[in-house]
């Protein structure tokens, strides 16, 4: 167990009243876990991970590390990665990624040759070794995650603790870091616990998933969370449904218009017809006469609307004559 | 950076000697060799020399190394380039200190010089660490830089006003001593003071060696350093400190020299292309101490017999530097 947390409570404390946002938790994190921490704006997940890396005082219970309380424990023992920004100016990738390794070297930070290979493969599991002597404002926002998760591993800490790793990034970039922190677990045998809003990539790739909410945590297995249905109460609402042939939440649209689909096409053509239906508010009704979509092939769309028959090249142009008529 | 350093030792050295032959008069090394061996033989040689021109070229160095580090640190806890004594009003507390000590009373005119010096010394610390202590107290719930900057220069001015409305109160005897101190100069520093500020800006220089590293934690992120195991408050408490003394002790004896402070650190920056504590803080030192030495020179006035008030010429360097700064940074500073 590398991390477990005892009867631990969160929260913000100020003068003399605090406010506290999560009671009683008693986690527990193994080494090549992947966790994802999901939950709703608000919840205290943040909270939590500030907590966890001594940034914030718990307001009651215990946090051990290693079966060591985290009060007493090396500054070695955990690394993390948040969403604040850096400032940077005049520093090198290498610089910042080197930051990893203040609390292995001397008063004026010189490194050995050690030093300087745990970097350049910490860099180089990132895939970054490319731009060490880049200047690291320079980099774009996936990079800069890049770097941060270099620095992370460079301090060689049984846990890593990382605060949205993917906001701010594209889709391509999003997916990449998920998988290699993923990785990452298994590679290095770290734990590694994350929040996240990316609910699918979180499924996909998680060993473990923290449900937050304002009734506490609920831990388990993505797949399990899913089949009991915990993971579906999370986001109780009219909005959102959980779509059990693609396994990913989506948006519940409002179906109000019925209409014939037939298709002689293959599979792609026919699920992004029926996905633009959705969208535009119909619902399938088979034998309904007065409005049919048939796919013809995969170029070739067919509507036949009250008797009177028009043929389209596109889905732009199914949209605007379903839009319009 | 070998090389850089190298060439900037070679410098220093240089402009030493040339600083410790130039004044009103010419001495040659010969003469000077003279003068030290044979003092009673050149009577007028020696006191110039002993008196006047090493308490001088000692001041310059001490003065060059002493505020572009101050100035170094600010910048670094503020995270903010354009941070330094004199545009955080840290060099304007440190007169208000001053002026309350001389003000305080002529009878303090009676103490010996030693006690006088301590205790111009020890109130311009003060006034220096009061006012850096209330514009970090500021910067904590102020984060956009300009305003922080604003903030500097209103402590600064408050503390001039309190100092006008002091000197209207005060007799002509100790408003001639307070507006001769207040041009700044290199020269006239007594022995003592250039001992009192020699010990403690080495000590200040010496100690943020020992901080170097944290201080590159600390500028690139307050909470990754705190995970790096850097104990942060300590930190800014220690650079709070040695950057007041530094700024204060040399405010106290040679008056407000402004602009070496803000500009030093960003010319060693440029200079190596680099913010690594490790590597700008040792250059830092030699551009410092080498620009004020050539600031030193030119206000000798080669020929002349009069000498320029030192502020005017840093001043004349350095308002550049700043507007190169703002210009290059032009990005940030909107943010």
């Amino acid at each position: 167990m590398i991390l477990e947390t005892k009867n631990l409570s969160i929260g913000y404390s100020a003068k003399n009243k605090s406010k506290i946002l999560q009671s009683s938790l008693n986690l527990k994190l193994k080494s090549g876990n992947l966790v994802s921490l999901v939950g709703p704006n608000g919840v205290g997940k943040s909270t939590l991970l500030k907590t966890l890396c001594k940034l914030i005082r718990p307001i009651e219970g215990e946090i051990c590390i290693k079966g060591e309380s985290l009060e007493s424990a090396e500054s070695n023992a955990l690394a993390m990665v948040l969403t604040q920004g850096i400032y940077a100016h005049g520093f090198t990738v290498f610089d910042v990624v080197s930051l990893g390794r203040y609390p292995y070297t001397n008063w004026i930070g010189k490194m050995t040759a050690h030093d300087v290979q745990i970097i350049e493969n910490a860099m180089a599991s990132v895939h970054i070794g490319h731009l060490a002597h880049q200047s690291a404002m320079q980099l774009s926002d996936g990079e800069k995650q890049r770097m941060m998760i270099a620095k992370a591993l460079a301090q060689e800490t049984p846990l890593i603790i990382l605060d949205e790793p993917t906001s701010h990034l594209d889709l391509v970039n999003k997916i990449e870091i998920i998988h290699l922190l993923h990785q990452l677990s298994r590679q290095h045998s770290k734990a590694i616990l994350m929040v996240t809003h990316e609910l699918d990539l979180a499924i996909q790739n998680s060993d473990e998933m923290w449900i937050m909410s304002q009734e506490g945590i609920q831990m388990g297995c993505p797949e399990d969370l899913i089949l009991d249905g915990r993971l579906q109460r999370l986001f109780q609402s009219n909005q959102i449904v959980f779509n059990q042939d693609q396994l990913h939440f989506q948006r519940n649209h409002l179906l109000s218009k019925p209409i014939w689909m037939k298709s002689n096409s293959d599979g792609l053509a026919e699920k992004l017809s029926f996905q633009l239906l959705q969208k535009l508010g119909y619902y399938l009704e088979a034998g309904y006469k007065d409005c049919q979509l048939e796919l013809l092939s995969n170029q070739t769309w067919q509507i036949t609307k009250n008797n009177s028959v028009f043929q389209f090249e596109n889905l732009a142009g199914v949209q605007d004559f379903l839009r319009n008529n | 950076m070998t090389i850089r350093i190298l060439l900037l030792s070679i410098l220093f050295v240089v402009l030493s000697l040339l600083s410790l032959l130039t004044g009103s008069v010419w001495i040659s090394p010969s003469e000077i060799y003279e003068a030290l061996t044979n003092p009673q033989l050149n009577v007028v040689n020696h006191f110039i020399f002993t008196q006047l021109r090493l308490s001088k070229t000692i001041a310059a160095i001490v003065v060059g190394m002493g505020l572009p580090i101050s100035g170094l640190m600010m910048q670094t806890l503020y995270r903010n380039p354009l941070a330094g004594p004199f545009v955080l009003g840290i060099s304007s507390g440190a007169s208000l200190g001053v002026a309350l000590f001389v003000f305080a009373g002529s009878s303090l005119l009676a103490l010996s010089p030693w006690l006088l010096s301590l205790g111009l010394g020890f109130f311009a610390i003060l006034g220096a660490f009061l006012v850096m202590l209330l514009v970090l107290t500021v910067s904590i719930s102020i984060r956009n830089s300009a305003s922080l900057l604003v903030v500097g220069i209103m402590v600064g001015s408050l503390s001039t006003a309190l100092v006008s409305v002091m000197q209207y109160y005060s007799s002509p005897q100790l408003l001639q001593r307070f507006v001769v101190w207040t041009f700044g100069s290199l020269g006239g520093i007594h022995w003592n003071e250039i001992i009192v500020m020699t010990l403690v800006v080495s000590f200040s220089i010496v100690f943020s060696f020992g901080l170097m590293k944290s201080m590159n934690a600390l500028m690139i992120n307050e909470d990754y350093a705190k995970g790096l195991g850097i104990k942060v408050n300590y930190l800014k408490i220690k650079m709070i400190v040695l950057s007041s003394l530094m700024a204060g002790i040399i405010t106290a004896y040679a008056g407000p020299i402004a602009f070496i402070g803000v500009a030093i650190p960003h010319l060693a920056r440029n200079f190596i292309h680099t913010s690594d504590h490790r590597k700008t803080l040792p250059i830092v030192l030699l551009l410092g101490s080498n620009m004020m030495l050539i600031c030193d020179l030119i206000s000798q006035l080669p020929g002349g017999t009069t000498v320029l008030p030192i502020n005017s010429v840093t001043a004349l360097f350095g308002a550049p530097i700043v507007i190169w700064i703002v210009i290059k940074n032009r990005s940030f500073l909107n943010s």
